[in-house]
C-alpha cells in the first residue's frame, strides 16, 4: 500500500490507514466514480488508535487488488 | 502493465524517511508506484531499528506502537511509564528522544522478540552490551535507513 506525500505531510502513516480500513465502515454516500479510469472510488472511514477520525478513498485494480487513493483526517466542528 | 527497477525510492509510509533501493515498480493508473510486500518491508525496517547504532527517534517510536497496534496507553504501560511520557516521545519527531536507554533496550528487546524469536534476543542483548547507541543530536538530524529490495521477499 503506497501513500503519498500529502499523507505523510498529514502526518498520517500506512499502519494507522490499514487499522482504519481493518475497523472502520463503508461511508457509501461519499463513494465517487472516476471517470477517467471509469472505476469506483470507496470511502472507508474509522477511527485510528490514536482516535483520529480518517476517512480513505480505495480503488480497486485488477492486478495490484487495492490502492489507496488519498486519505483525510476529518476535523472535528467547533460551535462557539 | 508497466513494471521496472528504480535504483532508489524514498518511502514516507512508516512516518519517517526509508530509502529503499533497487524497487520494483509498478505503473497504477498512470502512476510509477512500488510494487513491494509492505507487511515484509516494515518486518525488515523493524529489524533493522533494533540494530540502529543511533537513539530511536519519536516518529520510529511511533511507527513500533502503530505496528504492534497498540494505544499510548498500552505501550505506556507495557513499558512501565505513563501515556503523557509516550506522547512527549513521539513529539520529538525526527529527533532521539529522551528516553533512557534502559528503556529503549527494553523496546528494541521487545522488537526482536515478537519478529525473530527469543533465541535472538540474548543476541541483541549482548550487541548492545559491546556496542551500545549513541545519541546523534550533534551528528545528522535524521540518520535515513537503507533497506536492498533484493534483500525483501516480494
Amino acid at each position: 500500500m503506497h501513500l503519498e506525500q500529502r499523507e505523510v505531510e498529514r502526518n498520517i502513516t500506512r499502519r494507522e490507514v490499514l487499522y482504519v480500513l481493518k475497523t472502520g465502515f463503508h461511508e457509501q454516500k461519499e463513494d465517487d466514480f472516476d471517470e477517467v479510469y471509469n472505476n469506483w472510488h470507496y470511502a472507508v472511514r474509522g477511527k485510528s488508535l490514536d482516535d483520529r477520525d480518517l476517512r480513505i478513498f480505495v480503488s480497486f485494480d485488477e492486478e495490484t487488488m487495492m490502492i489507496i487513493i488519498t486519505t483525510f483526517e476529518i476535523q472535528r466542528k467547533t460551535y462557539g | 502493465m508497466d513494471k521496472t527497477i528504480q535504483n532508489e525510492f524514498i518511502d514516507y509510509g512508516c512516518g519517517f524517511p526509508v530509502l529503499l533501493k533497487n524497487v520494483p515498480m509498478r505503473k497504477v493508473h498512470g502512476k510509477w508506484i512500488p510494487d513491494v510486500n509492505y507487511n515484509e518491508l516494515e518486518k525488515s525496517i523493524l529489524i533493522m531499528l533494533c540494530h540502529k547504532p543511533f537513539k530511536l527517534t519519536g516518529n520510529e517510536i511511533r511507527f513500533i506502537r502503530l505496528y504492534f497496534e497498540m494505544t499510548l496507553k498500552e505501550f505506556a504501560n507495557r513499558f512501565g511509564v505513563q501515556h503523557p511520557t509516550v506522547v512527549k516521545w513521539e513529539n520529538f519527531k525526527n529527533d532521539p528522544t529522551n528516553m533512557t536507554l534502559g528503556t529503549e533496550k527494553d523496546i528494541r528487546l521487545f522488537l526482536i522478540g515478537h519478529i525473530k524469536g527469543k533465541r535472538k534476543i540474548a543476541d541483541l542483548y549482548t550487541e548492545f552490551e559491546q556496542k551500545p547507541f549513541r545519541t546523534n543530536r550533534s551528528v545528522e538530524p535524521l540518520q535515513t535507513i537503507e533497506i536492498d529490495m533484493e534483500g525483501v521477499a516480494i
